[in-house]
Order: structure tokens, then sequence, then C-alpha cells
């Protein structure tokens, strides 16, 4: 919709703003109706001077290309098309005064670039100068309501833009300077905006999961140990099924002993988080190892500009200090964050304290380029509480936030808990070449973790025939983790038109090297000293993979993206701990206490030690189908092919397939509306997941284990509702997993999830220092069903509300947050094992009880009702 | 396919209000029954139980008492052939009674252990008595150690008549190292496995362990039994002939011991 502003200045200079039609410079994604742009508008401006050597007496136009920050100011101003030196001259220096209201996506400020005309009238036919009329309507509100259609090449106007062609300057258009954000692939691709969603009480950057369907956490092991993930009948444990990132860097750790894919986001500030983006489903060529379930992409950016301190303060000895830093006049991109948290915990067992640093430079390559740099630096120290068994809660033998780690039966010498760190650096850019879009990545990764964690108690260190006779030492595992990962990822992303439609075509390649030493150990409770090894591992892992991606649109309602991806998975372990124990044992030299045996079958001397190596590909096709948009609705149809590699202990030599595969199946619709007070987006999808080999938990060994097929079934459905006052976000999902042999339940993973957001926001009536105040609201509201545990058992369903409020003005915020408002006494994961804790022999007359070896119901607590005061300061914010 | 699809998708639309009902079932089940002990069958309570011993001897028990720990049954025996098992079999435990008793051999009626028993619907193939009332890995505990067979009776063979006594425990006295570290654990001594079973526990029904007591002595010769006064006394360190015989005949996983399971007691 072509818009003029004239603003008249007494020296008779006519000049004229942003004429604009809405033409996207990348291919855009998202379905959600949220995903609005809204030009940058001028807010003031400066009336150009006259040349001093050039007579005023007739029209003289000058289109200049400005570009305009984040923060409204000018970045840059360039002649587009030429009135002469001393006109052109001119022009840049009165725009390089204008001051505009910049562009803004979903409500967020971002850099844009915009062809001004401005108009020099003789002073003779000037008219008298009028305030600047209202900015335009935002083009994007007259355009489809759903998903935005790529526009591939910013110069040349697209069907939206006739009226900008009838435009008696020329066609004028806006070019939104941005990274690339990659094609939807249906209705199980989510691009988030957290937005205003950010006041409802999160926990940590998994805590956003949330936003997407059908994600229940977990977390038995303590604040410093990654959250166990659900999502849409998946258990991924610490994130083996799901492929998470940070700004394109791996967060999911290969060779991890405690989980091959271990995922922990705990190094992420929640606050620097802008957006994210789930594909629940392997659908894109992108998408790389563990994207089984699918993946989630954090994007960091801070709106709020300048240096904010925050310090919040509550419950269990809780305390946390923030500082964010925007610079102001960079893009939102640029960032740094620091954060010092420490608690006692809402039990026993549960203190822990951690520091995390994290920043990113993003800055302009050229005119079409951009590049970014993150580091970041985490540590954390913390103890867990563990399991309970529901028998000894009944009977009073342990409290319901207590830890058998505290008890004085099953006391252990060292707790429960663990170390974790976490150190990378990440470097990418992303540029424009004619008609292809570049980009470019490197990351590095130093990590380290220490896990201690006890499920069993005081089952499993039985006494053997050969060994020193012993009483049941505990099951403590100690397990020890070092990784280093360094990687590559890049692609060519080719734009172009064919049947009057844009099309595109990308290749592009993902390589990672990780180098990772493991070594799991079980501890005696009286000493804390190491008394068997069961793993002891190194492994060099490689994955390199290879994808073709094409978006192409035969007709304008007719979307067909897909192609194949292709990845090399290679190991080279070697296993310190090779041979544990023998069928027949050396008579002269029998093993004894030895946890890694010298000796074969009789007494036939060897190495401890075993080298296994191996290597094998996997092709992966995949393909999304998106029909419309027809008033709103557009029908999506989507299949892919998802891969997760095995952990290295399972490697043995030359072994064919290291990897589990899945193929998944969707269906859905989008419906997408926006008025001028309303964006409404909702989804509904059907889908239906294959696994060839699935990991099953095991409390044994403390990870998951490789199992047999299994298949989901499913519905999610999701709303996202946004306006000027509030933002609400609602999904609800149902899935039925069970075992493709015996078509019974796989355990623990939830059938129904249903989670709500709500952000309410408005000034307040009052004023306070100066300054309008204020006000937001938010609740979260989380709903859990009834889980399948086994043994034909099921846990209890869970409801939570959390709740928080805020009041700003100047700079200066308050806040109040509760989470479980309800104060409910929840369990947040029940499963059923075999253990003993020896709690029976801890009553009075219970001194001749003996273990218990058959399952019994045991979980972890959820966290009772906590509530934090906070404070903020903000200064040289916009 | 597609019909089973279609089903599956509108039975969980009908289940969105009502999810405890929707919840898969992982299989089998977790449950809680009675478990007792008792004599053989053909006992009768307060009456001596006569027999015919090994060689020769007519044995008549006026009192057998055996102290149980607990009871045990798994899912899978152990495999022959490898090395000298453990005391804790193979597979998953699918049934357990922690609290023991002592039981009367000499009735055939069942007698009820103090708590209710615990386990899982999955087939039991293997059964363990543990005879010990501490923890069953600590030779020296408790102190004195429990007597875990208390038996009393007369043997006749030829008109020779011999009162005898037996009093055995299964403590530090059974600790045998054989010159190899843990070479015969106490554990070991204790838990009498692997009993070969095939049981299903179920809510509401009785686990029930037999014990006959004239199997206790099979190749036992009365007559290699020293007398101390009256009284021909089984030693409890096994350092004859006939106290070994009857101890190594407690330990034994044979017929001695048989798990049944009743729907309903008696």
């Amino acid at each position: 919709m072509l818009q003029r502003q004239l603003l008249r200045r007494p020296l008779g200079a006519l000049v004229c703003s942003v004429s604009c039609s809405i033409s996207l410079f990348f291919a855009s994604s998202s379905a959600n109706a949220a995903d609005a742009i809204v030009p940058p508008h001028v807010r003031a401006q400066t009336a150009p001077e006259w040349p001093t050597n050039a007579e005023a007496d007739h029209d003289v136009d000058v289109i200049v290309v400005v570009t305009v920050a984040a923060d409204g100011s000018v970045l840059d101003a360039h002649v587009d098309d030429s009135a002469g030196v001393d006109y052109d001259h001119a022009a840049i220096d009165a725009v390089k005064h204008w001051e505009f209201e910049p562009a803004t996506r979903n409500g967020q400020p971002i850099p844009a670039r915009v062809r001004a005309l401005v108009h020099f009238a003789p002073k003779s036919t000037a008219p008298e100068p009028q305030p600047p009329a209202e900015p335009p309507a935002p083009a994007a509100a007259n355009a489809p309501a759903a998903e935005p259609t790529v526009k591939p090449d910013p110069v040349v106007p697209d069907s939206a833009s006739k009226e900008a062609a009838e435009d008696p300057h020329g066609p004028t258009e806006i070019t939104v300077a941005g990274r690339a954000r990659p094609p939807s692939r249906g209705a199980s691709d989510y691009s988030i905006n957290v937005g205003d969603l950010a006041i409802v009480p999160r926990k940590n950057a998994a805590d956003l999961l949330k936003l997407a369907p059908g994600i229940m956490l977990t977390n038995e092991g303590g604040e410093g140990h990654a959250e166990q993930v659900f999502m849409r009948g998946f258990d991924a444990k610490d994130g083996q099924d799901i492929e998470f990132s940070l700004g394109g860097m791996p967060i999911n750790e290969s060779g991890n002993l405690h989980g091959n894919g271990y995922s922990d986001t705990h190094f992420i500030i929640p606050e620097l988080v802008s957006s994210l983006r789930v594909v629940e489903g392997p659908f894109d060529p992108r998408q790389g190892n563990y994207a089984v379930a699918g993946s989630a992409t954090y994007e960091l950016g801070l709106a709020q500009r300048g240096f904010t301190a925050k310090f919040a303060g509550g419950s269990f000895g809780t305390q946390r200090l923030l500082l964010l830093w925007g610079p102001k006049g960079e893009s939102k991109g640029t960032l740094a964050g620091a954060e010092i948290f420490k608690t006692d915990g809402f039990g026993q067992n549960r203190d822990s304290q951690r520091a995390t640093a994290m920043g990113q430079y993003e800055g302009r390559l050229g005119a079409e380029g951009s590049y970014r740099v993150l580091a970041s630096a985490y540590s954390t120290h913390y103890h867990a509480a563990g399991v309970i068994r529901q028998d000894d809660y009944q009977n009073g033998r342990i409290g319901f936030y207590d830890s058998y780690s505290a008890s004085s039966y099953a006391h252990q010498a060292i707790p429960e808990g663990g170390d974790s760190s976490r150190y990378s650096l990440s470097a990418d850019l992303e540029s424009r070449a004619a008609d292809t879009t570049l980009s470019q990545q490197l990351f590095l990764t130093y990590r380290s973790l220490r896990i201690l964690e006890n499920f069993t108690g005081f089952l499993l260190d039985v006494q053997e025939p050969l060994q020193s006779v012993h009483t049941q030492r505990g099951d403590m595992l100690d397990v020890s983790v070092k990784e280093t990962t360094i990687g590559a990822r890049g692609s060519a992303r080719w734009h172009g038109r064919a049947l009057n439609e844009p099309q595109h075509f990308e290749l592009g390649y993902f390589a990672r090297g990780d180098f990772t030493s493991g070594l799991q150990q079980r501890l005696a409770a009286a000493t804390g000293h190491p008394y068997l090894t069961e793993t002891n591992l190194d492994a060099n892992l490689a994955d390199i993979g290879l994808y073709a991606d094409a978006d192409l649109k035969p007709v304008h309602w007719l979307s067909v993206r897909g192609g194949v991806r292709s990845d090399l998975f290679s190991y080279d372990v070697t296993d310190h701990c090779a041979v544990h124990d023998v069928d027949h044992p050396s008579a002269s030299n029998p093993p004894i206490d030895q946890s890694c045996l010298s000796q074969e079958d009789y007494g036939k001397p060897r190495e401890p030690n075993q080298h296994a190596s191996t290597s094998s590909i996997a092709v992966l096709p995949r393909a999304s189908l998106l029909f419309g948009p027809f008033a709103g609705f557009t029908l999506t149809a989507s299949y892919g092919q998802g891969v997760r590699s095995i952990d290295p202990n399972y490697i043995t030599q030359d072994v064919k397939t290291p990897f589990s595969r899945i193929a998944a199946y969707e269906g859905g619709v989008i419906y997408a509306h926006q008025t001028d007070h309303l964006a409404l987006s909702a989804r509904s999808i059907f889908f239906l997941t294959y696994v060839d080999k699935d990991l099953i938990f095991s409390e044994t060994e403390g990870r998951n284990v490789l199992g047999v097929g299994t298949t989901r079934t499913g519905w999610s459905g999701h709303v996202r509702a946004t306006g000027s006052f509030f933002d609400e976000s609602a999904s609800l999902t149902m899935v039925k997993s069970e075992f493709n042999d015996t078509h019974l339940a796989v355990a623990y993973v939830p059938s129904v999830v249903f989670r709500s957001d709500t952000a309410l926001f408005q000034e307040l009536p009052w004023v306070l220092l100066g300054h309008r105040a204020r006000g937001a609201l938010g609740l979260g509201a989380n709903y859990v069903g009834p889980r399948a545990l086994p043994y034909g058992e099921s846990s209890n369903p869970v409801f939570t509300l959390d709740a928080s409020a805020t009041l700003n003005f100047s700079h200066f915020e308050f806040g109040l947050t509760v989470s479980n408002l309800l104060d409910t006494q929840y369990r947040l994961g029940e499963y059923n094992f075999a253990s003993d804790f020896r709690s029976a022999r801890s009553q009075p007359g219970g001194a001749s009880a003996q273990p218990t070896l058959v399952p019994e119901r045991t979980f972890t607590a959820g966290a009772p009702r906590t509530i934090y005061g906070s404070f903020a300061i903000n200064f040289g914010g916009v | 396919m597609r019909a089973r699809f279609v089903s599956l998708w509108l039975s969980m639309l009908a289940c969105s209000l009502a999810t405890a009902g929707c919840v898969g079932t992982t299989g089998d089940q977790v449950v809680d029954f009675d478990a007792v002990a008792s004599g053989p069958a053909d006992a009768s309570a307060g009456q001596p139980l006569s027999f015919e011993g090994s060689r020769g001897w007519q044995v008549k028990l006026t009192r057998a008492s055996l102290h149980i720990g607990a009871l045990y049954l798994a899912d899978a025996m152990p495999v022959s052939g490898a090395q000298a098992t453990s005391c804790i079999l193979p597979g998953s435990y699918v049934a357990q009674v922690v609290q023991g008793r002592d039981i009367d051999l000499l009735s055939s009626e069942p007698q009820a252990f103090p708590t209710p028993g615990r386990g899982t619907t999955l087939e039991a193939r293997a059964g363990q008595v543990w005879l010990t009332s501490s923890d069953v890995n600590l030779a020296n505990v408790p102190t004195p150690p429990t007597v875990i067979l208390d038996l009393l009776g007369s043997a006749e063979r030829d008109g020779e008549m011999r009162p005898f006594q037996a009093k055995l425990t299964i403590a530090s006295n059974r600790v045998n190292s054989n010159g190899v570290a843990g070479g015969s654990p106490i554990c070991k001594e204790r838990i009498v496995s692997p009993i070969p079973t095939s049981i299903r526990v179920a809510n509401g029904g009785a686990l029930w362990l037999r014990v006959d007591p004239r199997l206790l002595f099979t190749n036992v010769d009365f007559g290699a039994l020293e007398a101390q006064g009256d009284v021909y006394v089984f030693k409890d360190d096994s350092s004859d002939q006939p106290s070994a015989n009857l101890y190594n005949n407690l330990k034994q996983a044979g017929p001695l011991y048989d798990f049944s399971w009743v729907e309903q007691l008696p």
C-alpha cells in the first residue's frame, strides 16, 4: 500500500517520507500471524537546505536509501537516484538528522532499510508546514494473513506492491535487515517469539520450550542436571531425542557417558532469549543428529537496551544477581549478560550455586551481510535429593521433601549432586551475493560434567563367590565426562523466480568432531571411595552431514519444501575396562575384586582394554507440502526420517548401523489472522512416528539403554493471540506411545499435556518520579495427565500455576514471582523399579527386615510454593 | 491401517476430559498377597511326625522349627555351567516377603508371615528362602546367632533308641574361605537357591511355602552321632557326618522346599 507523508517546513522544502510496500529480504518461515512486520516511519525530520549554488526555482527529487537502526537512529544513508552532487549532499545531510520510529517484527524493534524521497520544492510554491501525518498503516495488515511467502529479491516489487508501482516517484520498498529464517516445514514448525510472555515465570531456558505444544519437563538430578524433556510422546530423557542448538551452535553432547546427546541448557540466561524455533518432527533437511522427536533452536536477543541490573531473592535462601547490557545503537543481537545464583533448595540436599556469562556481538558486513560472535562461560556446583520410595513416605520413614542421602540409614559420605561447566565460542557470518545467501559458522565447546546419583540405594552390590567378603556398599554412581567439540556448518541458498513465483534452492553442510572421555564408577556409601569401575571410555566421534533443500512454489497457493540429508557417523572408541567378568575364571589367579579384568575364560591373559571403530551413513529424505493460505487457512502435510546416534559403549567393531532411525508423518492445518488490534494463530496437527530402536530408562545403569521399536500417534493443538494489552499462548497434546512388538505403553511418557501462558500489560494511571507507570501480569498453567509406569501402574496427574507481576516506571522495575501458586504437593517424576534404601530396618522392630528386591513406586518431589521478589534498574535504555 | 489410526484418534479426542482412563498399560501389575508357610500336608499340629529315615532308622520328630527370614521369587533361573552363582538371582525379582518368622514344621496349617508379600504378575521361575534374622552378608550378626533349625525327636533301629537334638545356626561357624577370597560367602550359606517353581502371584491370593522336615534326614546316620548325656546332639559346625548331612540338606534347593500359589487360604 502506497503511503505518503508530507512534512512542510518554513524554508519551503517539501520532504516526502516513507512510501512503502513490504518486500521481505529473506525466506520467512513462520505462519504465525504475530510475525507481522511494521515498517519504520519518520518521527521528526530536518528539512534539506538548498544548495548554495543552485537556483530554487524548480522541484527536485532525490531518492535516498536510509538504514534505520533498531533504536530509530539513522545508521547510514546513500543516494539511490541522484539529482546532482549538490542536491545529493544536501539530501544526505538532512536525512542523517531525521528520527524514525524503528521497524518492528512482532512488536520488537529491528533494523531496516527504507527508500525515502527527499523533495526540494521551490520557495514560492512551498505550503505552510503541517504536523506529520499519522504513521502509515502497516502494509503487513493488508497482506495475506497466513504464512508470509518468500520474497527473493528486495528490489523486485512483489504482487503486494502494485500500488507502490503507481507512485509517480517510482516504487519504494522496505528491506528488513536480519538473519534468514528457514522456511516453515508445516504445522509442527513453531517460530516462537517470546515477547511479552517473558513475564510468565520460568526457571531456566529449558522452560521456554513449554511455549511449544506437548512439552513436559522433569528433573531428577538437581539444579545443575539437564532437564528430562518429554515431547509429543517421546521421553527425550536429558535431550537425546531433541536436537538443541543456540544460534546454530549445537548443545547436544555426543559421547556423553550419562547419555549420548545429553543437552544441558542451564548455561543460557533465559532473559537473553528472544525467540526459539521448535520443530516437532524431523522435517527440515537442516535438522541433524538427535532430531528424533524434533529440534529446538534458541536465538539470543535483548530488546531493552542499556545496562540493567536485577536482583531477585526469596524462598529457600534463593538469591540471583543478573546483569544485562545492550549497547544503544546496536542491534538487539548485540548483548551481554552475567548471572550469579545460589539457593538452599526447597528440601534436603538441594542446594546449588552457579555463575554464567555470555556475550554476543552482531555487526554488519557490507550492505547485505552480517556477522555474529558468541561466547559463553558457565559453571555450577549442586546437590540433588534423588528419589523417594512411596512406601517409605507413606509409612512416615521419610518426608516428601527429604533425601535418603541425609538419612541415618542410607547416608552417603558423598551425597548426590554434581558439577558442570561449559565454555563455548561461536562465530558466523551471513552475506548475500547477487541472488545467493551464503552463511558459514564455526564453533568450539569445552564441557566438563560430574554426576552423582543413586536410584537403587543398596541393591546392586551383591556378594559374588570369588569376591572379598563385603556387605552392600551402596549403588552411588559417579559419572565424569570431559568433552571437546569443534565444528562448522554452512549453506548457500539461491533465490530465483520461475512460474511467476519465488523459488529457492539450498545446499548445506554440517560437521562436528567430539573428543570425549568418560568414567563411571560406584562409590562406597561409608567412605565415598570408588569400589567398582563400570565404564571407562575414550571416544572420538565424527558427524558430517550434507543436505539439499528446495523450496518451490508451482502455484501461489502451493509450496513444496524438502530435500534429502545424509550424515556419516563415525566412532573410534577405546574401552579401558572391556572385561568385567568371565564364566570360568582362572583358579590360580582369580579376579577377586578387580573391576577390569586382564583375563578371558580359564585364565587366558589379555589386556583389559578393547578398541572398536565403525562408521555408517544415514540417508534421510524429508518433505513438506503447504496448501494455502485460503482465507487464512493453510493445510500442511509432512514426512521425514530422523536419526539418533547410539552411545559409544554399544559400539562393536564394524557394527553396521550405529544409530536409531525414525520415520515421522503428520498432517495439519494452520490458521493465521491479523487486524490492527489482534494477531491470532491456531494449529491442529495429527502425527505418527516410528522408531526402530528406542531408548528405555534403566535405573540400575542410571541412563537410557537401547530397547525395541516404538510408535507414537497423537494430536496437538496450539493457539496464540496477541493484542495491545495481552499475549496468550495455549496448547493441548494427546499422544499414545507403544512398543511395536507388544503394543504395550511406553513408560513415563505423558499422554495428555496442557499448557497456557498468559501475559497482561498496560500503562497504569499513575505517574511515579515523573514517569507513567506500566504494569504487567503473567500466568503460567500446566496440566500433565497420568503417565504409564512399569508394571501396569500410572502416575498421578499434575496441575500447577505460576504467576508474576511487575511494575515499571522510569528506570525501575519491581517484580513478584510465585511458582506453584496453589502450593500443590506434586510428584515431578514417578517411577516403578526395585530399590532398597534400608529404611524399613531403621524402624523399631525393623532390624530383621530384609532387602526389597521387587519394583516399588518411587518419585521425585516437585517444588512447593516459591516466592521471589525482584528489583531491577536500567540505565541508558531506550 | 487407516481405520486403526482413525479409531485411535477418535478415542483420544473422547478421552480429552477423562485422562485417567486413557493411559495405556505397560503390562503386568504390582500386587499384594498373603504369605504363609507350613510343614507337609500330612502333618498334624501338636502331633509328632513319624517316618522312616535313612539307614533303617525310624524317626519320630516331636519338635521341628525353622526360622525363615525372607522369601523371594525371580523370573529366571541361573544358567548352569557358568561360574558359581551369586547370592542374587539373575533377571528380575517378582515377589518378596521381607519380614520373617519361625515356622512349625510339624503343622500343616498355614502360618502367616508378619507382613504381606508384594510383587508383580510376571511368572516366577525360581524361588529363594533366606535363612537369616539379620543382614544376610554379616556373618557375625546377630550375637548370639539366631537358631535357624531347632529339632527334637528320637530315632530307633533294631531296638536301639537314640533321642536326638539339633540347634543349627548359620553364622561365622559356616564361613569357609577355602583359601580363596570370598570362597563361600555367608550369603551363599544362608540363602537356599534356586528353588524351581512356576508361579504368578496376584492380588488377594496367597504364596504358600511348604517345608518337609523328613527330607532333612536324607543320608543321616544317627548311629554316628555322639551322645551328650542322654541325648545325641547334632553339632553346629558340621564336624561329623550326620551333622554335615543335616546342614547340607537344609541348604539344598531341592524338594525340601516347595512354593505354591492358592487363590484363597483355607
